[in-house]
């Protein structure tokens, strides 16, 4: 018997990864998998997938919540890892929700790049009944981009201006010449790649007929745009602060119970 | 566009996007931004990321230096001098 709760480890291509099963109150309708952003974003927002799970489980919705490889509790490391590998993460999760799942209906939900990732996984997961985007990556290169101008803000707290371009950058990085981190994660020419490559409007074949995606209380033009050329997609807005980024924003109870109401059950439902 | 109204969107863009818990009114133009409201990195990308869209103007990555991060008054200063100067 599976308990009500539990910590836990799965195996996925040999490598241990760390899940986190938080059953529902009585009889679970649904079942939901969390795919969790990458970096300091994973780490800012663990606490509002917390929050989110506890919440939805009053509401009869099982969860889990997992670490991909070299992330988090899991076995690997970031700089050796990548698409390919958090790709089967994802189909190795969403076989372990479905062996915990019984009858529930099947749900994915991503933030970020966790949600451009969940839906790239679309084709290699059987009966995913409704996908919730939260504030994914619609274009993997220029939030890339966005990422080293973040890169020059820091450089410009520290030292007063920005040093670098990113277009030097850029290229001492392709040529191997300049190793890159962001926030201490270090970034392979490989990485950067197939990061760059990902582009969430070519997954919209596969999208299921309920997929819902929430946009946190902000301007996001390039989301804007997404969600507006594809009108089976229902999109909608959360009055929350941005749970990937903000640090000193700690989602309690409340936060959570919004996030569910209003960020995974009318997909759900 | 007068001066008075890009302090006043400035403040707004500022209250909006980093979710503070004061009106734009009550914040003046010479509050020192990162020691009186808390304004870090990932705050001051999103003001440029809100300056951008709100005026129409682009930071080069030579552009960004604290000094244009310091009050409402000096982020104000740089979007008249952007959009006063030959590339707006």
């Amino acid at each position: 018997m599976i308990p009500r709760d539990e910590p836990f480890f799965f195996i996925s291509g040999g490598r241990r990864l760390f899940g986190a099963w938080q059953g529902s109150d009585g009889p679970a309708r649904f079942a939901l998998l969390f795919c969790h952003p990458f970096g300091e974003e994973k780490k800012s927002s663990h606490r509002a997938f917390v929050e989110t799970a506890r919440a939805l489980a009053a509401e009869s919705v099982a969860s889990l919540r997992f670490d991909m490889t070299g992330c988090g509790d899991s076995e690997g490391d970031f700089d050796r890892a990548g698409l390919p590998f958090w790709r089967a993460d994802i189909a190795a999760a969403w076989a372990e929700l479905s062996r915990r799942a019984g009858a529930a209906s099947r749900a994915l939900l991503g933030l970020r790049l966790g949600a451009t990732l969940a839906a790239d996984s679309l084709d290699r997961l059987e009966g995913v009944g409704a996908l919730v985007l939260w504030q994914p990556v619609v274009d993997g290169k220029e939030e890339f981009d966005a990422e080293l101008r973040r890169l020059l803000i820091q450089e410009m707290m520290t030292h007063g201006r920005s040093g670098t371009e990113r277009r030097d950058l850029m290229a001492a990085f392709e040529r191997g010449e300049h190793e890159l981190e962001l926030d201490g994660y270090p970034i392979t020419p490989a990485l950067y790649r197939e990061i760059g490559g990902l582009r969430l409007a070519e997954k919209r074949a596969r999208f299921p007929q309920r997929t819902g995606l929430l946009q946190f209380a902000r301007r996001a033009p390039r989301i804007e745009a997404f969600a507006k050329g594809e009108p089976s997609i229902d999109a909608r807005m959360i009055d929350v602060p941005l749970i990937w980024a903000r640090t000193d924003f700690i989602p309690g109870a409340t936060e959570g119970r919004r996030l569910a109401q209003e960020g995974v059950l009318p997909w759900l439902t | 566009m007068p001066d008075k109204s890009i302090e006043q969107t400035v403040k707004e863009l500022m209250v909006e996007r980093l979710f503070l818990k004061i009106a734009p009114e009550q914040i003046a133009d010479d509050t020192e931004i990162m020691e009186e409201l808390g304004v870090d990195s990932v705050s001051v990308f999103e003001i440029v990321v809100g300056l951008e869209e709100s005026f129409g103007i682009s930071f080069g990555d030579d552009e960004f230096r604290i000094e244009t991060f310091r009050t409402p008054k000096s982020i104000a200063d740089y979007v008249r001098r952007k959009l006063e100067g030959p590339q707006g």
